[in-house]
């Protein structure tokens, strides 16, 4: 339903000189969900990020937002999204207070010291408004890029690999923060990682992006579902099992061409295997896998 | 948000920055050394520049080295200097935020590019502005409060040529008052190119270093006596026209040599100086404008 997506994104790439970082890539997000960009390090996932946010301009595809296309609408919808791209990089030289009161002025929100003391309590920096940023952990820059990123109230926030550098302590309260987010606050969230766990654990919905290509999207639960796995069968003559495959039922779980590879539910191998050994076919390897998680461990070892 | 409220942001963001204040300090350096050392053996300068025309021309050195004469010295030796301390804070302009990492939080806020680069623009201005006055303040007021007040003497050398002018008390407030505005004008056109290059980098010594190699390359082409150069390169360089405060300084005389209080020699060439200036900032600016709409961040 279009009126329940927050983001809509149709066909979206970037080329820059000598490399296409996004390749076509299309998919939705819906409203007061936590939406996951996984992909390895250099996937696109970044630079799809700051062309939501108009940093980067695309080579061709359309972004709406809010249901307004992105361009021409530029202040609208920046006024409503708060986000933390790459490192959560401030001014170091300022205070922490200095920093919420720069950010403050640009949204006119209010500069009060209650009202930023109420933010930096929010995000865990409560008492260290008054010290230099540059003497902050990275947990307490991170806290404190959140904090900018929640100055306007946003309805829709993106936190780009938000748990990088932070401890284990560190990591915890940012996946709450997430869920606090997203299901007290109703806000909705676009959150990136490299890890799969990472994504698991706070997304509801997720899309793989790998060398700028999407390779997978959908619902976290039904991509992550541990009935669904990836076969792989050996047997001594490939090409009569293959001719096999293809004339029953079991071609519709086929995901390969040239190889007996099929994707299916735990139960269906031993039927599987049955009706290859019922024709008569040597099998001589059966191999199962988790098939998201084989498949994203594939791309992450390549 | 109104550009007043994005000025007063960056100019918060200048003032708490410690390089701020490393031309301020060098100013008021440079400037005090200068009275000391006129203070101590200010004679000898007088007698130097005084030579050869000593025979001809009486003068009452102790009065002809007042407060006025000293700040248009000074003047003359800050201003090619200067420069290269505004380059120190418009060089940085766009650059240090990209270096910091800032350039991409800032502009994932609902401000337009064109918005920020003019409040960048305006800040560094303004910088240029309050640094001008701190130098009018110790070169021409602490100036005439060390070596007083009295007419002023300008020596000039055009071609072979050594002038020396006499500028009665009385006219020449408004000579300096025109000459810091020019200087604000021309030290604009630095905040202008620092600011294009600062554009294009992801730390700012890259467009500091370009702006002050350029600023020094010029200059010492516009100093260059040569026909060919000032005939065919000197009009294109803006170096050429920074010097241009000196024309207000430049009395036009009578016939006999009497000079025309509230006069200018050359009243043209300042003006066209000042076109020139102005055309160099409105095309790096828009210039500016042009490749920061279309720039994509990925600092």
């Amino acid at each position: 339903m279009m009126g329940q997506h927050i983001v809509e994104v149709e066909g979206l790439s970037k080329s820059f000189v000598s490399f296409q970082a996004v390749k076509h890539i299309s998919f939705q997000i819906e409203k007061g969900s936590v939406y996951g960009f996984l992909g390895q390090n250099g996937a696109g996932k970044s630079t799809t990020m700051r062309m939501l946010l108009s940093l980067i301009q695309p080579s061709s595809g359309k972004i709406s937002i809010f249901g307004k296309p992105l361009k021409g609408n530029e202040k609208f919808i920046l006024s409503n999204i708060g986000a933390i791209i790459e490192k959560p990089d401030t001014y170091g030289y300022l205070s922490g207070y200095d920093n919420l009161k720069i950010f403050s002025n640009i949204f006119g929100r209010s500069t009060s010291l209650v009202a930023l003391d109420a933010l930096l309590e929010k995000v865990g920096l409560k008492g260290r408004g008054k010290d230099k940023v540059k003497s902050y952990s990275q947990g307490m820059k991170q806290r404190l890029g959140i904090a900018i990123a929640l100055l306007n109230e946003p309805a829709f926030i993106m936190l780009d690999e938000p748990t990088n550098g932070l401890d284990p302590q560190g990591i915890t309260e940012i996946r709450n923060l997430i869920g606090h987010f997203s299901k007290n606050e109703g806000k909705t969230v676009l959150v990136s990682s490299h890890l799969l766990n990472e994504i698991e654990m706070v997304a509801d919905s997720m899309i793989i992006l790998h060398k700028g290509e999407k390779v997978a999207e959908g619902k976290v639960r039904k991509l992550l579902d541990p009935a669904k796995t990836l076969v792989s069968i050996e047997t001594e003559d490939l090409q009569h099992s293959m001719s096999l495959i293809q004339e029953s039922l079991w071609s519709k779980k086929l995901i390969a061409q040239n190889e007996l590879k099929f994707e299916m539910e735990k139960e269906e191998i031993p039927l599987l295997v049955k009706f290859l050994v019922d024709q008569h076919v040597a099998v001589s390897n059966v191999q199962s896998n988790h098939s998201l998680e084989n498949y994203f461990l594939k791309l992450t070892n390549s | 948000m109104s550009m007043r409220k994005l000025l007063e942001i960056e100019l918060f963001k200048i003032s708490k920055r410690p390089r701020t204040y490393i031309s301020f300090a060098a100013i008021s350096a440079i400037v005090l050394i200068f009275q000391f050392a006129f203070k101590a053996d200010g004679e000898n300068y007088m007698n130097l520049m005084l030579q050869g025309i000593n025979d001809s021309f009486q003068l009452d050195k102790q009065h002809a080295m007042n407060g006025y004469f000293m700040c248009y010295i000074i003047l003359n030796t800050l201003l090619v200097q200067v420069p290269i301390l505004v380059a120190l804070v418009a060089g940085d302009a766009i650059s240090g935020e990209a270096n910091m990492g800032t350039l991409r939080l800032i502009l994932s806020k609902p401000i337009s590019r064109t918005e920020i680069l003019m409040a960048k623009f305006l800040a560094s201005i303004m910088y240029t502005i309050i640094l001008l006055i701190w130098m009018a303040f110790f070169s021409l007021i602490l100036s005439l409060w060390i070596f007083g007040s009295g007419d002023m003497l300008v020596f000039r050398v055009a071609g072979e040529v050594s002038q020396i002018m006499q500028i009665a008390q009385d006219d020449i407030v408004w000579r300096y008052l025109a000459a810091f505005g020019y200087a604000a004008v021309a030290l604009t056109v630095i905040v202008s190119l620092a600011i294009f290059f600062s554009l294009f980098a992801e730390n700012s010594i890259g467009p500091i270093i370009t702006t002050i190699c350029i600023v020094l390359v010029f200059t010492i082409v516009s100093n260059m006596n040569i026909p060919v150069i000032d005939k065919n390169v000197k009009p294109f360089l803006f170096t050429s026209y920074l010097v241009g405060w000196k024309g207000f300084f430049y009395i036009a005389t009578t016939e006999d040599g009497i000079p025309i209080k509230g006069s200018m020699e050359n009243i043209q060439s300042i003006q066209s100086s000042l076109m020139i200036l102005f055309a160099h900032i409105g095309a790096l600016l828009l210039t500016s404008m042009y490749i920061f709409k279309r720039k994509d961040i990925l600092s």
